[in-house]
């Protein structure tokens, strides 16, 4: 769970047709933006929950960069407003759906940004970005052997001998 | 706490260990084996730590390692479902599910793999070992299974599939789908009898209490017959049926509940008809007047018998003119409909179906024998404020005779086709294909068309004038054959004697594709494709007409300002001929329109305004 701290008022226009919420990021950097933006954040909607119930307002200390803060407020400014099938707690999970085109772009960014992007999205409890951002890291992997789908991400063979050569039987019981 | 270094540690554990393994008393002169396989125990237990060592170090140095079990999931799911089966590199001519590599990239993964019954449900029974297909069972838990058999003509059905293996299961099957290929008719049975997969799955398909999709593709010989026992007392939940050469029972029950129908026919055979395999006119309205919720629908090869009279059947009424008109068939939740190689009636009971006007429609209608009744039809679904996302009217290259002869043979006067046909709002038509006939069309507000695979000649100037009168910008390309070209170009040009009537007035750009233009265009007799009503046609007889095209347009004052026109090897004659009268010219490499529906669904400029961003 963040941290929450206690805001002044005249920093954080509280009341109006557009209220604002001051986001703050691991390097401390102070975001305002327009609740209506980040409503498709599960968890930023619990918080503005809790501030409407204590009658408090609050800023919000998040564990990720600005940098990434940034990413995935563009995010939820761009589909502001729109229905997205897989925020829909309601829905069932979407299939095989392609990535939107948008999203394409938007996450054609290095490995290491990605990763950061889905954790916090998944933080954020943002289910449309951790598909789309899914989608992008299983695009990144699919019909790679084990030795690429290592040199891609990043990651060293931890199985012992034994279970390196026997993988078969490994994951067929 | 680590007290002291790494290599001292280990070193000092090495030397605290391995002399007890060195002491002769350990083992008799005959015992080599056991000292053996306690070392091999030593070095398993040494592989251990290191392989912990360096798990720790993925956590450290790859973050995606790290991801939380439910982000690395849904990873794991996209790849699932895109992968297709793969050779297994540790036992050669062994398949396997090509998302098991996920499995062997580290331990974290492997384990989480393992754990999440939802990747193991989608089994592709004719891809693995029957071994595997019990494992991804099992380790599928409780969740619904999606099974999947592809059948080919070495592949003989496991005998634990059909018996020990599905039964237990069958009642969690969400989704099956048998594909028969390569000529493995035997399978799936040829003929009414003995449909040997499809018998012995049938009772157990009954009694998927789960299943919602179904899917029997058989590519080979005659129609398989369906058995009654498929449909007789379910499965309750089913919405998807998409099948291929497989007649259906058509008065089953559990049809009535259907979102998705596909059914597409290669061939009827004699013995269908007077069956319940064959799908009389009012069996299909009957049933589709109970669908209200029927989303998708695709008929491909459904043939009424061109005898059966309308008059026999319901829901049709007779205007004051003496015409028959279908009542109205209310699909409210229809999104798509493909209309293909389908008889006449059902085309015209097509047209008295009433679809949302929100819903995004894919029509593709084609028509081997007939094509007029497909304009009313058209028309239908193509009202002011309903355009169709995508439209295909495909008349086949030897539909002309065909039209002939049908219009001759088949009683169309019975239908009243003078309905709705008011389409002067319909912006967005993009693809047609193959009209042969424009008659009763009026698009006077259409502002981007491609014409793909047109015909010759017919083309009256006036039915161009009154259906496409506010074009802007117009693409025309051709499969075979050069004929609409240089009747579109023919088209284009004013007549003289009524020089205020002129074809796409705000025309300013001309854009030809063609794949033939140079002299290599064979002649008819070294061309069987061409039918015999084909104009055969050559660069010089394209060419001339766009230039007269051009040249008079511009005369008028109608200029083209931008042409794009195939290069062949003449490209130099026409140059100055032509940019006397237009601004830019573009000999664009010539294409190769193999599969005209490539251009088809190539995106349109001005769409994607009217597409939610995602």
């Amino acid at each position: 769970m963040p941290t929450i701290v206690s805001v002044d008022d005249s920093t954080v226009p509280g009341e109006g047709s557009s209220r604002l919420l001051l986001l703050v990021s691991s390097d401390n950097k102070h975001i305002v933006v327009e609740e209506d933006i980040m409503s498709r954040s599960r968890f930023i909607s619990k918080q503005v929950e809790g501030f409407e119930a204590t009658s408090q307002r609050h800023a919000i200390l998040l564990p990720f960069s600005s940098f990434v803060l940034n990413k995935v407020i563009e995010y939820c400014s761009h589909y502001r407003g729109y229905y997205l099938l897989e925020d829909d707690p309601d829905a069932a999970p979407p299939g095989r759906s392609p990535v939107r085109e948008w999203d394409q772009e938007f996450l054609d960014v290095d490995r290491n940004m990605l990763l950061r992007i889905i954790k916090a999205a998944h933080y954020l409890e943002i289910k449309s970005l951790v598909g789309s951002c899914a989608r992008a890291i299983a695009d990144m992997i699919r019909g790679k052997t084990t030795e690429e789908m290592r040199e891609i991400l990043g990651v060293e063979n931890d199985f012992t001998p034994e279970e390196e050569h026997s993988p078969s039987s490994k994951c067929t019981g | 706490m680590v007290s002291a270094g790494p290599s001292e540690f280990w070193t000092s554990v090495f030397h605290t260990r391995i002399p007890l393994l060195d002491q002769p008393a350990c083992y008799g002169v005959n015992n080599t084996s056991n000292a053996w396989k306690d070392l091999d125990d030593e070095i398993s237990a040494v592989d251990n730590v290191v392989s912990l060592v360096k798990a720790r170090r993925n956590a450290l140095a790859a973050p995606i390692v790290c991801l939380p079990v439910e982000v690395l999931s849904r990873i794991f799911s996209f790849v699932a479902a895109t992968s297709e089966p793969m050779e297994d590199r540790w036992d050669e001519g062994r398949v396997d599910i090509g998302w098991i590599q996920v499995t062997r990239v580290c331990q974290r993964w492997r384990q989480i793999a393992l754990a999440n019954p939802f990747l193991w449900a989608s089994i592709p029974f004719s891809e693995i070992s029957p071994r595997l297909g019990e494992e991804m069972i099992r380790r599928s838990s409780n969740v619904a299974l999606s099974l999947t058999f592809e059948v080919r003509r070495d592949w003989v059905v496991p005998a634990c599939a059909k018996n020990s293996l599905i039964p237990p299961v069958v009642s969690r099957v969400r989704s099956l789908n048998i594909k028969n290929l390569e000529g493995g008719g035997h399978i799936l049975g040829e003929t009414r009898n003995t449909p040997a997969l499809i018998e012995s799955l049938g009772s157990h398909i009954a009694s998927a209490r789960a299943l919602e999709s179904l899917s029997l593709w058989s590519s080979y010989g005659a129609p398989v017959y369906l058995p009654f026992t498929i449909f007789s007392a379910g499965p309750p939940r089913l919405q998807s049926l998409f099948l291929n050469n497989c007649a259906l029972p058509w008065q089953m029950n559990c049809l009535k509940s259907l979102v998705h129908l596909q059914v597409e026919m290669s061939e009827i055979s004699p013995d269908m008809r007077d069956s319940v395999y064959f799908p009389t006119p009012t069996m299909m309205v009957d049933l589709l007047r109970q669908m209200p919720q029927l989303e998708t629908l695709t008929l491909v090869g459904i043939f009424f018998d061109p005898e059966d009279s309308i008059q026999d059947i319901n829901h049709v009424s007779r205007l004051p003119s003496g015409r028959w008109k279908p009542d109205t068939i209310v699909l409210s939740s229809l999104s798509s409909l493909r209309l293909i190689d389908i008889s006449s009636k059902w085309i015209a009971f097509a047209t008295s179906f009433v679809v949302p006007v929100t819903s995004h429609k894919i029509f593709e209608l084609s028509s081997q024998f007939l094509y007029i009744p497909l304009h009313p039809l058209f028309a239908n679904f193509a009202g002011p404020s309903n355009p169709p996302r995508s439209l295909v009217l495909n008349a086949k290259r030897d539909d002309y005779t065909c039209l002939r002869l049908s219009q001759d043979r088949l009683p169309l006067c019975e239908y009243d086709f003078e309905l709705s046909i008011a389409t002067k709002h319909m912006n967005s038509l993009f693809s047609l294909r193959a009209p042969s006939s424009w008659n009763g069309l009026h698009l006077g507000e259409l502002t981007d068309l491609l014409v793909v695979d047109a015909m010759p000649g017919d083309w009256p100037r006036s039915q161009w004038l009154e259906s496409f009168g506010d074009a802007k910008k117009v693409s025309v390309a051709v499969a075979h054959g050069s004929a609409a070209v240089l009747g579109l170009a023919v088209a284009l040009i004013p007549l003289a004697e009524q020089p205020e009537v002129i074809l796409f007035p705000a025309l300013d750009t001309l854009r030809l594709q063609d794949v033939d233009l140079n002299d290599e265009v064979p002649a008819f007799d070294e061309n069987p494709e061409l039918p015999d009503n084909e104009m055969i046609l050559n660069d010089l007889r394209i060419y001339d007409a766009v230039e007269a095209c051009v040249a008079t347009r511009h005369e008028w004052g109608y200029p083209i300002r931008e042409l794009h026109i195939p290069r062949t090897h003449r490209m130099e004659e026409w140059v100055g001929a032509l940019q006397k009268f237009v601004s830019e010219i573009y000999f664009d490499e010539p294409r190769s329109v193999r599969n005209p529906f490539e251009l088809i669904h190539a995106p349109v400029p001005g769409w994607a305004d009217l597409e939610s961003p995602y």
